[in-house]
């Protein structure tokens, strides 16, 4: 052995060799496959694209601890430029499937952005955006913000105490989101109108959705928000992690760069975040594959919320450079369930990123709903609809049957949990929101999408 | 002679500086020859190591959004990773045929007999690999604990040597900060030391390697399970038939050794996560296909200009509009138009020729086409006057003159154009990379970007540097083609 010649004993050195083990973050699970049941899948070479952010991790994880290649799969993962490009590649066939932002499949299929047929039967994960704004509209509206005893500041923040900093304010007040038809476009929205901030509307004439806004919101990539929040090109934003974090890292004039407000979490508890879509088109002509595919992201993201040190290992594997590529620290903070509003103020979120707990991946009718009554709310559907029109048209997209099936093959195989997942002949549809899970306090029920448009002030007419 | 073959040949590809060495080395008056290697060589070294100095010293003041600017030290070490991941792609590739094989060979021996001794000793042969495997990747591990080591060491000297008051941060008011972990807040010259130093790679070769034994000591592993699997239900098969027993579970035991026999049987495509130098191959293969475009579009198109001043006047107006038009305009719709066209099954799938290749290469084409065209048409106008009447004199036809006259005097005056258009070609395909393709040089310099660190910057600049590099070779190329066919010298290099 070499450890004579190292002089070193054999005790210290498998030490050593452990802890490379989990440096490289290869430690091969024993037998993943050993209970897999695979299915006879219509195609095992499968690519699949994803955008760079840290809740892609059940297609990584997926990938690299073994579940795709124990279904038969052998999977390839692009990171994509961005959204367009990669619902553009979906649509074309170039890739087979896509990480993409929950309100992606459904602005596709009832035409807000690109036209087409998206299903999908995965909810990817729950929470893990947050709402940032630059240090000194920070300072303006700390004042205002309600605080407790010793004199910090109570959380969740609400926007009525930006609302006099934009009154005041001389001229435009550019504010980021990440995409028109994303969760951060409908959240920043959310979030300022609560507080009687008129965000802007969309309407025939405006595809911009400026219409009668207080703020002028506009898309844009997410790794430059910080960048344009130090050049004043905005002066908040809506994104996903690691962004938020950065600029609580990042420094100008001797103080961070921005300032978190509020997390996603504050303004709607477990709101989903990102699904796996395919076209309709690919489902109908691979099932097997499709389930098989379902499998193993069920199985990725059960492991991804097993314990705190698979999330650490994730962390390592997510920051190598073809997949999120952000250094560790900075996909640490919230992969493991903290979150840091301003230095010092580091409060612990456990679920800040929810990948498998609260039955997060089962695809409710309800969620997809709640866009679709955004996508009215803001403008970005012009037609008042039936309550009947907005559940057709979620069971066109969203495809809990799917889900089900998988996760009743998972049952069999012991893999999952009977409790994991809903009980079979559930109608898709979470309860009726309780009193404290919008921020705004609004109850909102999947069933009766009307009366809940009916019930804000602030909406597209 | 061989001597003066080599100095006339590098002489046409205008790498002079060559010429005096030889010289020299034949022993030619050493006195002048060394002086002459002294100027053509001594001088861009003085200004390669005043630029580099210059790189350095900078890197220790310029601040970007991600940290400091990476140090020539530091990019150097980035461009010596990047090659040990190409390195590592390779042995994983070579890693990937082999398991095939043995694969495919086990589907032959599985559709003959699944329980064949063929069969058995294919398994051994599998644990075998497996041993071997890990048997490696303990060794390389040792090596890896070794150097993570050293780095650690290198990283706590550095966080050492900064954690002190005089790079802590204080308030307004003189109080010390804190950072997220509630130790001292540091300041941003410290905080980016001891990032540089705790990204510094380390050990990439042996942990990509490690990393690709584990990944296919594992496929080994399901490779080996499917076998026990299909093996174990033909056995229960066999019972059933045997002792005539229930059709259902004899069913159900049959479909399931079915699937796993299929997905044995299965061929699966390599999947590599790329390395720069498929990169730098892909680049070349698509600029040198929207150059060829460019050159069979541009000189014909050349020619009738230069033939027909009407036609030229007629379509000067486009020429003017169109030249000018930046990439990033023109790749958008080229993605769009070849999406189009190319859509469902029609989408194209080859390994290089995909949908993206063709965004990337007709982009170039579009930008870089109009040097050749206008250069054409200027060869093909401006030939010497006693050259057509000689052909008339001669009486050649129509296509005669065309070929042994005016195409001839052009050549020159085309091949300027040539190299004009691959120069400007290469700028562009970068360009279009980024925007319209998941693979090559430019798509790799953005999801660098992408990642926002230290580490990514410095890859960044080493692309820089080998997208220059690549450029100036294909220049020269040009160059000699050039000179090569032009009756005179008179050639800028």
């Amino acid at each position: 052995m070499l450890s004579k010649y190292l002089g070193a004993t054999r005790k210290t050195l498998k030490g050593i060799f452990v802890s490379t083990v989990m440096l490289v973050g290869v430690s091969v699970q024993a037998g993943v496959d050993e209970n897999t049941i695979p299915l006879d899948v219509e195609k095992n070479n499968l690519h699949f694209g994803f955008i760079k952010l840290t809740d892609c991790a059940s297609l990584v994880i997926a990938k690299e601890k073994g579940f795709f290649e124990a279904e038969g799969l052998n999977v390839k993962l692009s990171a994509q430029k961005n959204w367009v490009i990669l619902l553009d590649n979906v649509i074309k066939g170039e890739l087979d499937g896509a990480h993409m932002l929950a309100g992606q499949p459904i602005g596709a299929t009832v035409g807000v952005s690109q036209k087409a047929d998206i299903i999908t039967a995965f909810s990817m994960d729950l929470n893990g955006n947050g709402i940032t704004l630059a240090t000194d509209i920070w300072e303006k509206m700390k004042p205002n913000v309600p605080k407790d005893a010793n004199g910090k500041v109570i959380h969740p923040i609400k926007s009525d105490s930006l609302k006099p900093v934009i009154e005041s304010w001389d001229g435009d007040f550019p504010l980021g989101m990440v995409f028109p038809v994303s969760t951060h476009n409908y959240e920043l929205r959310y979030w300022l109108a609560a507080g009687g901030i008129h965000p802007g509307f969309y309407t025939a004439t405006d595809p911009q959705g400026h219409t009668d806004g207080d703020v002028v919101i506009t898309p844009n990539a997410p790794p430059l928000m910080p960048s344009y929040l130090n050049s004043r090109a905005l002066l908040g934003y809506c994104v996903g992690e690691p962004w938020n974090q950065k600029a609580v890292f990042a420094t100008k004039d001797g103080k961070q760069l921005g300032v978190p407000v509020v997390t996603n979490y504050e303004i709607w508890k477990n709101n989903p975040e990102k699904v796996f879509g395919v076209t309709k088109e690919w489902a109908e002509k691979y099932p097997q594959t499709h389930l098989a595919v379902l499998k193993a992201l069920i199985r990725a993201a059960k492991w991804l919320d097993a314990s705190e040190e698979n999330r650490v290992e994730a962390v390592k594997i997510l920051s190598r450079s073809h997949y999120v590529g952000a250094e560790e620290k900075v996909l640490n903070n919230s992969m493991t369930g903290t979150f840091v509003f301003e230095r010092g103020d580091r409060v612990s979120m456990p679920d800040f990123n929810v990948f498998f707990r609260y039955k997060a991946n089962y695809p409710f009718y309800s969620d997809c709903i709640w866009f679709l009554t955004q996508m009215r709310r803001w403008g970005q559907l012009s037609q008042d609809q039936p309550d009947s029109w907005y559940l057709e048209t979620a069971k066109k997209i969203y495809r809990p049957d799917i889900y089900m099936e998988a996760a009743a093959l998972l049952i069999e195989e012991e893999n999952i949990a009977e409790e994991d997942v809903p009980k079979q002949g559930f109608d898709g549809f979470r309860p009726p929101t309780g009193e404290g899970d919008f921020i705004d306090g609004k109850v909102y029920d999947g069933k009766k999408p009307n009366d809940y448009i009916g019930s804000f002030t602030i909406r597209s007419k | 002679m061989f001597k003066q073959k080599l100095i006339n040949a590098f002489e046409l590809s205008g790498l002079t500086w060559f010429i005096p060495i030889i010289k020299l080395l034949s022993g030619e008056n050493p006195k002048e020859q060394g002086a002459e290697i002294l100027r053509m060589l001594g001088l861009p070294i003085i200004a390669l190591s005043a630029f580099f100095f210059t790189w350095g010293y900078l890197s220790t003041k310029i601040q970007t959004s991600v940290g400091k600017l990476p140090s020539p030290v530091f990019v150097w070490n980035q461009s010596k990773a990047m090659i040990a991941n190409y390195r590592v792609e390779l042995y994983k590739k070579a890693q990937y045929e082999k398991f095939e094989a043995i694969r495919s060979s086990i589907a032959m021996q599985m559709d003959k007999n699944v329980n064949s001794p063929e069969i058995q000793s294919l398994l051994k042969d599998i644990d075998g690999v497996k041993t071997k495997f890990s048997d490696e990747s303990e060794k390389l591990n040792e090596q890896i604990a070794i150097g993570k080591e050293a780095h650690e060491a290198s990283v706590s000297a550095v966080k050492e040597k900064y954690n002190k008051p005089e790079f802590y941060v204080t308030s307004d008011d003189g109080q010390p900060l804190k950072d997220m972990d509630g130790n001292p807040q540091l300041n941003r010259e410290a905080v980016d030391e001891i990032n540089l130093a705790s990204e510094q790679k380390y050990m990439v070769y042996e942990m990509g390697i490690v990393q690709v034994l584990n990944d296919f000591s594992s496929s080994y592993g399901s490779l080996a399970s499917r076998v026990s699997k299909v093996q174990k239900y033909q056995n229960e098969i066999d019972e059933l038939t045997a002792t005539g027993g229930d059709e259902k579970k004899l069913a159900k035991a049959e479909k399931r050794k079915q699937t796993f026999l299929k997905l044995i049987r299965k061929e699966t495509a390599y999947s590599g996560n790329g390395s720069i130098i498929d990169y730098i191959k892909l680049s070349i293969i698509t600029v040198l296909f929207g150059f060829a475009i460019a050159a069979t579009v541009a000189i014909p198109l050349g020619i009738i200009c230069g033939l027909s001043t009407s036609f030229m006047t007629a379509i000067n107006p486009l020429i003017q509009v169109f030249r000018p038009v930046s990439p990033l305009a023109w790749v958008l719709i080229t993605i769009q138009i070849v999406d189009g066209i190319f859509v469902g099954d029609l989408a194209l799938e080859g390994d290089v020729f995909k949908n993206t290749f063709l965004h990337a290469g007709i982009t170039v084409a579009l930008c870089s086409m109009w040097a050749t065209l206008s250069n054409t048409a200027l060869g093909v106008s401006s030939i010497d006057t006693d050259y057509m009447n000689v052909a008339k004199v001669l009486k050649l036809n129509w296509f005669d003159r065309l070929f042994k006259i005016i195409i001839p005097a052009a050549i020159p005056f085309i091949f300027t154009g040539l190299r004009i258009t691959l120069g400007v070609g290469w700028m562009v395909l970068i360009v279009s990379e980024m925007m319209a393709t998941s693979r090559g040089l430019g798509w790799y310099i953005d999801q660098q970007y992408q990642n926002n660190k230290v580490e990514s910057l410095a890859n960044i600049i080493v692309c820089i540097f080998i997208i220059g590099l690549v450029g100036a070779c294909l220049d020269r190329i040009m160059y000699t083609l050039q000179r090569f066919v032009s009756f005179n010298d008179e050639v800028s290099a």
